[in-house]
């Protein structure tokens, strides 16, 4: 139950944060994205069976607040859920030049799988100046070993306990 | 990983992925639509709870800074100036906020249409969009394409150079946006930034006629002007009335960079927008 509270509360605070404060912190208008990065901490940390449920609702999320097409945040975050989860144990997740690695690509591959499921469901393109589109995934990749650290104390404060019902499942 | 666990996985894949279809594929359906509004509805960060949240984080940003700067001093030397200061902070603020409301009170005796002052309560969170969200809804009577404008003071602070020299003409009422999407008591605003903005404008002094266009950047795009149209670096860009959304004669901003269209068939400029749209706290939407 605890572990339920605790994720709920995660998602929430992530997508407040992400709307109220971040933009304080905007480059050139590239505003560091939390939602992106709590993705791919969670499947880095917890695999693809917790990377794609936060996936898609923290995409969710993302698509009530947003412009665009509703339900495209979902699709590629779930999958960057998937994606990242699955190759979790082939990265050291501790390391920060893996959560650099990992971010920065995902930052790309959400770029262009919007790009493309645009034009798939018929909507002009997003018309992001290139300047942006290189600077979006660095600024986030930059970033992120310090957003790790930070998750990591948050997930700290609820107590190691969150988990241990999926260990002990895993050890069964 | 075990036959039995890639299962699994994958069928919760399969599962997350086939929703997510299923919203993109039914997105402007009844049921989407009312779920969405609904979720809105409950999510939506109440506007109090944001405004004591930024005002609370401004308050631990000024104390942090006021700790560092005040390191060595003694202790009640440090309180008593940290008193002041915040005193002296708060006046200032009061100050400048009553300077601010009294011109838009001025403006707002002067213009010809009815503004209701609305809190900016956060900030779409999408790199593809610029959007804000605003604590005014359905229930206070503003629905889709209702025309949002702020107040500038002293210049656009995103272009310094400009600024000094012509603070006088960058003062006053500006184009903000139009609300694309209304809940309750919260709608987002679509930004003349954003790269799915056009609006009818035309050159204030010459009356040359075009469209002005978001680039998702600080500036914004004035095409589809005639070859021989009279522009200049300086000139100011306003609403021209035609798209019916926006009343005419509304500043959008000035001319930044004169630029020749593809084979010259047109004209274009540069324009930097006359708001900062970063530092938006409040904004005004005419009332129809």
């Amino acid at each position: 139950m605890k572990r339920y509270i605790f994720l709920l509360v995660s998602l929430l605070l992530f997508v407040t944060i992400q709307i109220v404060l971040l933009r304080h912190l905007a480059i050139r208008n590239v505003t560091p994205d939390l939602i992106l990065i709590g993705v791919v901490y969670f499947s880095l940390k917890h695999g693809p069976t917790l990377g794609i449920p936060i996936g898609f609702f923290l995409g969710l999320l993302q698509d009530l607040f947003a412009f665009g097409l509703f339900g495209a945040n979902c699709l590629i975050k779930t999958l960057i859920g998937f994606s990242v989860g699955t190759f979790q144990k082939r990265l050291v997740r501790g390391n920060p030049m893996s959560q650099i690695f990992v971010v920065f690509f995902a930052c790309l591959c959400q770029y262009w799988s919007m790009y493309w499921i645009k034009i798939f469901f018929g909507q002009p393109p997003p018309q992001v100046p290139f300047f942006i589109v290189i600077f979006y995934p660095v600024y986030n990749s930059l970033l992120a070993p310090l957003l790790f650290w930070i998750m990591e104390q948050w997930e700290k404060l609820w107590g190691e306990g969150i988990y241990a019902s999926e260990r002990n499942r895993s050890a069964i | 990983m075990l036959l039995k666990e890639k299962h699994k996985l994958l069928r919760l894949l399969i599962i997350y992925l086939s929703i997510s279809l299923l919203l993109l594929i039914f997105r402007t359906g009844r049921i989407v639509k009312v779920g969405r509004a609904l979720f809105l509805y409950l999510l939506a960060p109440s506007p109090r709870i944001v405004s004591k949240l930024l005002s609370e984080t401004g308050r631990i940003g000024r104390s942090i800074s006021q700790l560092v700067s005040a390191r060595e001093e003694n202790k009640i030397l440090q309180e008593r100036i940290t008193s002041l200061l915040q005193e002296k902070e708060k006046l200032q603020e009061t100050i400048s906020e009553s300077k601010r409301l009294k011109r838009i009170l001025n403006y707002q005796e002067e213009t010809p249409y009815e503004l209701v002052s609305a809190r900016v309560v956060g900030w779409t969170p999408s790199l593809f969009s610029s959007a804000l969200l605003i604590d005014k809804g359905i229930n206070q009577g503003f629905e889709k394409d209702t025309p949002v404008v702020a107040w500038q003071e002293g210049g656009n602070p995103q272009d310094p150079g400009v600024a000094p020299m012509k603070s006088e003409r960058l003062n006053g009422m500006a184009v903000v946006g139009r609300i694309s999407e209304s809940g309750p008591d919260m709608s987002k605003v679509l930004l003349i930034t954003d790269s799915n903005s056009e609006l009818a404008a035309m050159v204030q002094r010459s009356r040359e006629k075009g469209v002005i266009a978001g680039t998702g950047e600080r500036s914004l795009l004035l095409k589809y002007l005639s070859p021989t149209a009279d522009l200049e670096i300086g000139d100011l860009i306003i609403t021209s009335g035609m798209g019916r959304i926006f009343p005419a004669g509304l500043v959008i901003g000035s001319v930044e960079e004169v630029l020749r269209g593809v084979g010259g068939l047109e004209k274009r400029a540069w324009v930097v927008p006359r708001v900062n749209i970063n530092q938006l706290e409040d904004v005004q939407i005419i009332k129809r």
